[in-house]
């Protein structure tokens, strides 16, 4: 009954920003008497979430455990408890760099407020190609988490409320028959909150459970004060296919008990690569310097002695279901005996003492930790501020949500018929419950359900970022499309079209995109049309102009005096003519062309050639993405396929040929014979 | 006909560069083909068979994007399509040659969705054989049973049993013969439909006798030219490769055609291409490794150098098997080998004697020939066109300069080049010894005797590095030799093309990442087993190799291997 819950609502619930934007209020008019969109969980998913469908316009609000001291690393640095873990202090890189820029170019926040706090800035992969260059800073935990804060407040038609979610609730849709669509949430105390869109991100809190040796404790994260939703966990395992995986995190040290003096020092870049779009030239307030040092023999030989130890976990018979790519000491010494590892030893703040030991993530008992520090270069003398540990927390398997990470719910073993065939309407989920791994994955996926519900709510077309738009595309298609048995971390291997998905045009990709949604705001799109009416004038300029090879290699440029002529951006392009060049012998046109404009000129007539090559193989994949299959095909029909493809294709339900394609063990001639039963002039039948 | 267009299609290929608008082509071909078609030019049955067959190749090669194309326009099957594709088939492949990122295609293949369905029939071997001891009508789909009941009366014999039948016209009731019937049921048969065999008496009244009843029956049409080993492909029966295979064995005329055919069907084709995938698999992880984990685990770029060594011998092997189908083609049409030279130095006569006939008029006066004289010979068991050209000179006489101008044509698309020069003119050759490029054979006539031959051995040394034969066609002193020669050098026709354009270092490595990727795509599609986990593996390999590699890296670092990633030219 709405009206009472409308009674036993919170206050705040109504926060002041939904009066100043009155008109935008008024488009979700069908949802006046409640919230419009409400995200549970303040991590990285839950902060993207939150604020993008805000700025959306939707009236959203973040339930989160602890309202004040929460947000990121997710209230890692807890005023009360210094030094408590999540896990690396640092955003971006190569691929989750990527998503940041993604993130950015749609008004996520992630990289804005990274900027803010950025303390050491590193672009990695600089030697290898554009394409795959990831940039990087390391944060300042105490000012991020201010700065995420001050942005969220800054967020219109955003509320933030404090508590613990215990259930989910539903109610049959009034339209469609066997359709339930999400009504809102009840909180521990009672209360409950009714929305038209529920964002999920849950983190490592669902049904989370510490690790260290062998003491173990309820919790998403150590020293929070926070315990894992377990009520919720409970609730959610009726409906959905949940299952446990793990994630870990190193010690914490002392810095002034680390001796640095024979350690290789890797200073921030001398100049900063900012996350974002909005802070061309950006100079970050103060900058430290990390070390790196690696593990040695006894390090090994400590772990390996003391591996009995480890904690007994529940998934992948007692060792839980880790992250391949970030793996834990433990599993690095047994997959490598012989390599020396890498640790960078990376200061968690300016006004901290904290150094956060990058690489050696791990669960043993406390005093092996230690002693197993000690045996590495330049901590000899360590202290230890916190132990590492590992969490086992459950996620959702993210074949179960639609393209749009709605849930599907497709329930395991549902005790009512009636809720086992009916779908969930408006119930988005997000960030490690789906089995992701990494900040900027949370955050991506945040941003990409947050403007999706808010979407839902507005009664609009949803939005679906397909794989040769951005690295966010690719990695919810994976999920989707694939899901994942282990952490799925992001790679620009996982990309098709890793040409044209760079950190540098992420904003050409979807700031114009983000603009149609609604969630950028004004300021960014002006910049970003200034940036592009720029482009735009010195592309036209550079590939208007040409010189006869011979006159390009009087210039004493490297091109065959007898070749043909070539353009200005072609002669970057084809003989990597530098821009220097260009300014030589057209100072008068090119002499106001910006650094980031000849930056961005430089890197298209780069990769010119071969992304004609990949833009005709994005419009062959838009083409079979065409190609649908009926909602209601009986793969068991095509008799031509092996049980085992058929069993596959009647439990995923592909709803077009690419989806198809993209399923495991699934052979180019199945779809060759889906294609030829899909095809629009051939009728559905098989004989 | 198809002669026609397959020589007019790779006379465009030879005349025009790398990367021609497939439209321009597409329309080339179109156009010979209607000109064929308006003359009504006489076509043999089997060419239409093969035809379809490699024009299935065809579309496996094309580009993605082309194939699309040529998809949408198409709404009815058309033949004209397959005798394209069967040219474009041909000519691409040749143009494959030096893209070692693009060895093949997909498999997509041009579905006529509105036939599949139906049972069709059509005589299996060749029409034009003359008169034959035995036709085989073979009849493939649902209603195959069922006819060969009303044809014999009878109920079927058992299945894969040879049986004698007598078939009569169901309406008639006239005896059309008396004939063996095998009756095959699908899956297990050729095109994995139920299929009826008719080994019918030779002969062309039996046998038109015969598909004129079978033409009547309602549920049977006759077969589109391929149609039989197009389903089979769709019922997975061959593969392409197979198919490619079984269409050359079919047309193979001598025995190298036969062994080489049979070599390509028996699938060892395939299992290059499997270790060939495996290997560049590896490669791609290792770049991905480099890419990915570089600056975690602290890999160097130099880990990419020592794959290059790797990748450096796939391409030399891909180039030396693509040079092997290169051949397989020159098979089909023929190795194309030019015989050029001054006027009156015996050309035609050496060619007559190639040919162990007249097939060029040879007269005392320079220039007689003015036109290409073409003769195909079995040589070595190679089909061989020999050109006879005008002997080269300055003319001024029209139709001698424009038979100069074919000449030179002619000389530059040959395969192999033979010079002659007559020995008692050879002092004004200068032009002509420019056109001595390495590889061509110099046979210098009229050097009838030892004498003559000491004589000539100064002019040995004029061209160092090309094989120099003394003849004397008149006489045939050292002919014989020279044609044992000649037959090795056919054999070996090819010789691998350096086509790689060699980075000094690697300057951008997520480029030659991207080059080893798309190798990687197009093996997968050339074997047809892409693995969609592809990706999930190749993070795992790459993961797996990160460790491992750096111990690598530490073995290289003292000596870095100095190859490049072959970056291929695109212009």
């Amino acid at each position: 009954n709405r009206g009472n819950v409308c009674k036993s609502r919170n206050s705040y619930i109504y926060p002041r920003t939904l009066q100043k934007s009155g008109r935008q209020v008024r488009s979700f008019s069908s949802f006046i008497q409640g919230v419009d969109v409400i995200v549970i969980g303040g991590g990285h998913a839950g902060c993207e979430a939150a604020a993008a469908s805000g700025r959306m316009g939707a009236k959203t609000v973040l339930i989160t455990q602890r309202k004040v001291k929460t947000f990121m690393f997710a209230g890692l640095m807890n005023n009360r408890d210094k030094g408590v873990l999540s896990c690396n202090p640092s955003i971006g890189g190569v691929g989750k760099g990527h998503i940041v820029k993604e993130i950015d170019a749609l008004d996520g926040l992630m990289g804005r407020v990274a900027d803010l706090a950025g303390i050491h800035y590193r672009v990695l992969n600089v030697t290898k190609g554009y394409a795959v260059q990831g940039p990087r800073a390391q944060m300042d935990r105490d000012i991020y988490k201010q700065s995420m804060q001050q942005e969220l407040e800054k967020t219109p038609n955003l509320s933030i409320l404090e508590g613990t979610v215990d259930d989910i609730l539903e109610e049959k849709e009034t339209s469609g028959s066997y359709v339930n669509r999400v009504k809102g949430v009840r909180l521990k105390d009672g209360r409950e909150v009714l929305c038209g869109s529920l964002v999920l991100t849950t983190g490592t809190f669902l049904g989370g459970t510490i690790h260290c040796g062998t003491h173990s404790q309820p919790a998403g994260r150590a020293g929070e004060g926070e315990e894992g939703i377990h009520a919720l966990a409970e609730n959610m395992k009726k409906n959905f296919p949940l299952s446990h995986m793990r994630t870990g995190t190193p010690p914490r040290l002392h810095g002034k008990s680390i001796r640095y003096d024979d350690l290789e020092p890797q200073p921030s870049d001398a100049e900063p690569h900012p996350l974002s779009y909005l802070n061309v030239g950006h100079r970050p307030r103060e900058t430290v310097t990390c070390h790196i040092t690696h593990t040695t023999q006894q390090t090994h030989d400590i772990v390996r002695d003391h591996i009995h130890l480890s904690p007994k976990l529940i998934g992948n018979e007692g060792h839980g279901v880790g992250p391949r790519y970030c793996p834990s000491l433990e599993s690095k010494v047994k997959r490598y005996p012989d390599r020396t590892h890498h640790i960078f030893l990376e200061p968690e703040g300016l006004n901290t003492d904290l150094v956060y030991p990058n690489g050696i993530s791990t669960s043993l008992p406390a005093d092996i930790q230690l002693s197993m520090l000690r045996t590495i270069p330049g901590l000899e003398n360590v202290e230890m501020a916190r132990p590492g540990y590992s969490v086992e927390y459950l996620y959702n398997d993210p074949t179960s949500l639609h393209p749009t990470l709605e849930t599907k719910r497709v329930s395991h073993e549902s005790t009512s018929r009636e809720l086992n065939d009916s779908k969930v309407k408006g119930l988005y989920f997000a960030g490690q419950l789906n089995g992701s791994t990494g900040y900027e994955e949370a955050a991506g996926q945040g941003l990409y359900a947050g403007i999706n519900a808010a979407l839902s709510v507005g009664k609009r077309e949803a939005f679906l970022m397909d794989r040769s738009q951005g690295y966010i595309g690719v990695m919810v298609d994976d999920l989707v499309n694939k899901g994942t048995k282990e952490p799925y971390r992001i790679f620009t291997s996982r990309s098709e079209y890793r040409l044209s998905l760079r950190p540098d045009n992420a904003d050409q990709r979807l700031t114009a995109i983000g603009r149609q949604l609604g969630c950028v705001s004004t300021e960014r799109n002006a910049m970003f049309n200034k940036k592009m009416e720029e482009l735009s004038r010195y592309r036209q300029m550079l590939s208007s102009v040409s010189l006869t090879a011979t006159a390009w290699s009087k210039h004493g440029a490297s091109i065959d005096p007898h070749g043909v002529s070539r353009s200005g951006l072609e002669a970057i392009g084809k003989h990597r003519v530098s821009m220097d060049k260009l300014r030589e012998i057209w100072p008068e046109q090119l002499k106001d062309m910006t650094r980031e404009t000849e930056r961005q000129l430089t890197i298209e007539a780069y990769y010119h050639d071969h992304l004609i090559r990949q833009e005709r193989e994005i419009g062959v994949f838009k083409r079979d993405l065409n190609r649908s299959i009926p909602e209601d095909f009986d793969f068991g029909r095509l008799k031509s396929l092996s049980n085992e493809e058929r069993e596959k294709l009647n439990t995923m339900k592909p709803r077009s040929i690419a989806a198809a394609t993209s399923i495991c063990g699934i052979t180019p001639n199945t779809v060759l014979e889906l294609i030829r039963f899909s095809s629009p002039r051939r009728p559905m039948n098989i004989d | 006909m198809a002669a026609t267009v397959g020589s007019n299609g790779s006379d465009f290929l030879r005349h025009s560069s790398r990367g021609t608008s497939m439209r321009t082509f597409l329309r080339l071909c179109f156009s010979s083909l209607e000109v064929a078609n308006v003359f009504d030019l006489p076509v043999r049955e089997n060419d239409f068979f093969s035809l379809s067959c490699v024009g299935e190749i065809a579309w496996r090669v094309l580009d993605k994007n082309q194939r699309l194309e040529i998809w949408e326009k198409l709404d009815d099957p058309q033949p004209l399509m397959w005798k394209t594709a069967e040219t474009l088939g041909k000519v691409w492949r040749t143009s494959l040659r030096g893209r070692v990122h693009r060895v093949g295609g997909l498999r997509w293949v041009y579905h006529d969705s509105s036939t599949s369905a139906s049972t069709v029939f059509s005589l299996a071997s060749g029409l034009n054989t003359g008169r034959a001891a035995v036709s085989i009508v073979r009849i493939s789909g649902r209603h195959a049973g069922e006819t060969l009941k009303q044809l014999t009366k009878k109920e079927l014999p058992p299945v894969r049993k040879v049986a004698l039948r007598d078939i009569t016209d169901p309406i008639t009731q006239e005896k059309l013969d008396s004939c063996i019937a095998l009756y095959f049921k699908g899956p297990e048969s050729f095109t994995g439909e139920d299929v009826v065999e008719l080994h019918l008496h030779g002969g062309r009244a039996v046998v038109s006798g015969v598909l004129n009843t079978l033409g009547r029956f309602p549920e049977l049409s006759p077969a589109k030219p391929g149609e039989f080993t197009r389903r089979a492909f769709e019922n997975g029966k061959l593969d392409l490769i197979q198919v490619e295979g079984l269409a050359d064995l079919i047309d193979s005329g001598t025995e190298a055609q036969r062994r080489q055919a049979l070599h390509q069907m028996s699938g060892e084709g395939s299992t290059i291409y499997n270790d060939w995938r495996q290997r560049i698999m590896r490669c791609v992880a290792h770049h991905e490794a480099v890419i990915d984990f570089g600056e975690d685990e602290h890999i160097s770029n130099e880990v990419i150098r020592s794959v290059q060594p790797e990748v450096m011998r796939l391409i030399n092997e891909i180039e030396r098997h693509l040079d092997d189908n290169r051949r397989g083609e020159r098979m089909r049409e023929g190795a194309q080998i030019v015989i050029f030279g001054p006027p009156n130095a015996g050309k035609s006569s050496l060619l007559n004697l190639l040919a162990k006939r007249e097939a060029a008029i040879v007269s005392e006066q320079p220039g007689t020939t003015r036109d290409i004289i073409e003769v195909t010979l079995n040589f070595s068991g190679f089909p061989v066109v020999f050109s006879d050209t005008a002997g080269i000179r300055n003319s001024s006489e029209k139709i001698e300069i424009e038979g100069i101008k074919r000449a030179k044509e002619r000389y530059n698309s040959a395969d192999l080049r033979i010079c002659l020069l007559d020995a008692d003119d050879i002092g004004k050759i200068d032009e002509i010894s420019d056109m001595v490029v390495p590889g061509t054979i110099v046979v210098i006539n009229k050097v009838d005797d030892e004498e003559k031959e000491r004589e000539m051995q100064v002019w040995r040394e004029k061209f160092p590095g090309n094989i120099t034969w003394m003849v004397s066609v008149k006489t045939g002193r050292n002919i014989p030799q020279l044609f044992q020669d000649l037959g090795k050098q056919i054999t070996e026709c090819v010789s691998p093309l350096l086509r790689g354009q060699f980075l000094e270092e690697e300057e951008d490595c997520v480029l030659a990442a991207e080059e080893l990727r798309e190798a990687l795509r197009s093996t997968c599609r050339i074997v047809g087993t892409v693995d969609v986990e592809e990706n999930d593996l190749l993070n795992r390999t790459a993961q797996a190799l990160a460790g491992s590699l750096v111990v690598q890296y530490d073995r290289y670092v003292q000596s870095p291997p100095r190859y490049a990633i072959p970056r291929f030219v695109k212009n």
